[in-house]
């Protein structure tokens, strides 16, 4: 037992990683942040096209399908190795010399855009059609439509399962450690390597237990919103 | 710096060990997991020194330095045949508790801390880190204040990777990648100026894809040894000891290292 104790929550190696693990904690900060905007931004792109109209439609709707079965079905593991191992080796130009955090962030935006992209769908797609029938009637083009009547409604509608794939999100920027960026799991397996001590990686998931909690009750608290408003309205 | 004069009195100590326990030595066999066999665990790959087929806990046909240093070893331990044990995950070789091996080949470097769980034989090898550029680079680094200002990288977990962390303290954020080969890659692609690695490991790679590296530019002395690896309390351990240095001794060890890694490691200049 105290041996247990020892490697996974020694005080001493506690005090000793802390600050290694905090200062990587900050890079899976900063590519969560920025993935989330990105995320935000391009899937709802990939969930309007794909509910795109008539038959001119057709090749994009194609694409925005399947971008979404393609990149839901993939490892992020492998979109990472490919994006942060093989870009930079492909020697084409500024793509190929950006730093790898920014690597990082993108393979996490390129998975996580097909997620969410479904979960915008599935909000647009629950606004009844006669709302935009309605909004059509009154003279709206389709894409006001989208803009002033179905989206505000969709968005607001999805914002608890998105914030909930944010979570997944926030978790999986510790995957990116494979390609070497120095984040929280990279730390701690760099101090576990070094001593045969485990209590850095018992830091980082604290780290990240810490930072998901608050973003968990927030969705709480707003499908409790929800509830009791519509409630009333009922 | 206290670390490294530990690792070296704890091998001194292994070494006089050694020699007290070489006196009492038994003709009966060696204390092997199967008799007459003797089960190598290895990781490949590391060109050089272990390059093998790996199928599932099996490697197939491995070649390299320390695979004709585990044959001779067994010949002279009288063991008719060596079994070859993929054991894929690096750390899983210096972590407490039985191996499904008798030893263990993996260039690992003795240290103070990992011979808390398992045994190390006398080195074999002196390894120290070495600093190799990418191509093309320029000006090449010539001490350890040139190496702050650039991107370094080093695997995660290994000496090299702690002694970035702790003598270079680079300007820019280096790169820790979790294999070699993605820190091979990395260079080659010039996401990383400079990696930080095993001298004999750095050579052997760049002997092994001529023209895609720069030169390997200067040596950071940390002492390095590599030692064959045992389970904690290994009887086998007193059997190969003796073995491995009568193979230093007359001169095979040596010939073997200049076969498999090209390297003159004792020529290139000192970093400080």
């Amino acid at each position: 037992m105290q041996r247990i104790l020892d490697l996974f929550f020694s005080p001493h190696a506690f005090r000793d990683v802390l600050p290694d693990v905090w200062l990587g904690f900050q890079t899976n900060i900063h590519m969560m942040v920025i993935a989330e905007i990105l995320v935000l931004i391009f899937a709802l792109g990939i969930a309007v096209v794909r509910g795109l109209p008539g038959r001119a439609a057709i090749p994009l709707r194609a694409l925005a399908i399947f971008y979404v079965d393609f990149f839901r079905g993939t490892p992020l593991i492998i979109v990472a190795l490919v994006i942060g191992v093989g870009v930079p080796s492909a020697d084409a130009g500024w793509i190929s010399s950006q730093s790898a955090p920014t690597y990082g962030i993108a393979s996490i935006a390129i998975i996580y855009s097909a997620y969410v992209a479904e979960v915008y769908r599935a909000g647009i797609e629950s606004i009844h059609a006669s709302q935009r029938m309605a909004a059509r009637s009154l003279g709206l083009s389709y894409g006001q439509t989208m803009r002033y009547v179905v989206l505000p409604q969709a968005i607001r509608r999805v914002i608890p399962p998105l914030l909930n794939d944010f979570i997944g999100l926030q978790k999986d920027t510790a995957i990116v450690y494979i390609i070497g960026i120095g984040e929280a799991v990279l730390a701690a397996q760099n101090y576990s390597t070094a001593y045969t001590n485990f209590t850095g990686y018992t830091v980082a998931a604290v780290f990240f237990v810490i930072l998901t909690i608050p973003l968990a009750r927030f969705t709480d608290s707003l499908i409790r919103q929800r509830e009791l408003r519509e409630r009333a309205a009922a | 710096m206290k670390k490294f004069v530990l690792a070296l009195f704890a091998s001194a100590l292994a070494i006089s060990m050694v020699a007290t326990t070489a006196g009492a030595k038994s003709h009966a066999a060696p204390p092997t997991l199967k008799a007459g066999t003797l089960i190598v665990g290895l990781t490949p790959p590391a060109p050089g020194f272990q390059v093998g087929t790996t199928k599932g806990t099996t490697v197939v046909n491995p070649k390299g330095m320390e695979i004709d240093l585990a044959k001779d070893i067994a010949a002279k331990l009288g063991l008719k045949k060596v079994e070859w044990y993929n054991q894929s995950s690096f750390p899983k070789s210096y972590a407490p508790g039985p191996k499904p091996y008798d030893l263990y080949f993996g260039e690992e470097t003795i240290t103070p801390e990992r011979s808390k769980n398992v045994d190390y034989s006398i080195p074999y090898i002196n390894a120290d880190q070495g600093a190799m550029v990418r191509k093309g680079l320029s000006p090449l680094p010539k001490s350890i204040a040139d190496l702050k200002k650039l991107t370094l990288c080093a695997q995660a977990g290994t000496t090299g990777a702690a002694y970035i962390k702790a003598h270079i303290k680079p300007t820019k954020a280096a790169l820790y990648p979790s294999t070699t080969s993605i820190m091979f890659q990395q260079l080659i692609s010039k996401q990383c100026d400079v990696s930080i690695y095993d001298i004999p490991i750095l050579g052997s790679e760049a002997a092994s894809k001529p023209g895609k590296y720069g030169p390997i530019v200067g040596r950071l002395v940390t002492h390095e040894q590599y030692g064959i690896v045992f389970q904690k309390g290994s009887k086998l351990r007193a059997v190969v000891n003796p073995v491995l240095k009568g193979l230093i001794a007359d001169g095979t060890v040596g010939k073997l290292t200049k076969k498999w890694l090209t390297v003159d490691f004792s020529k290139l200049p000192i970093f400080k």
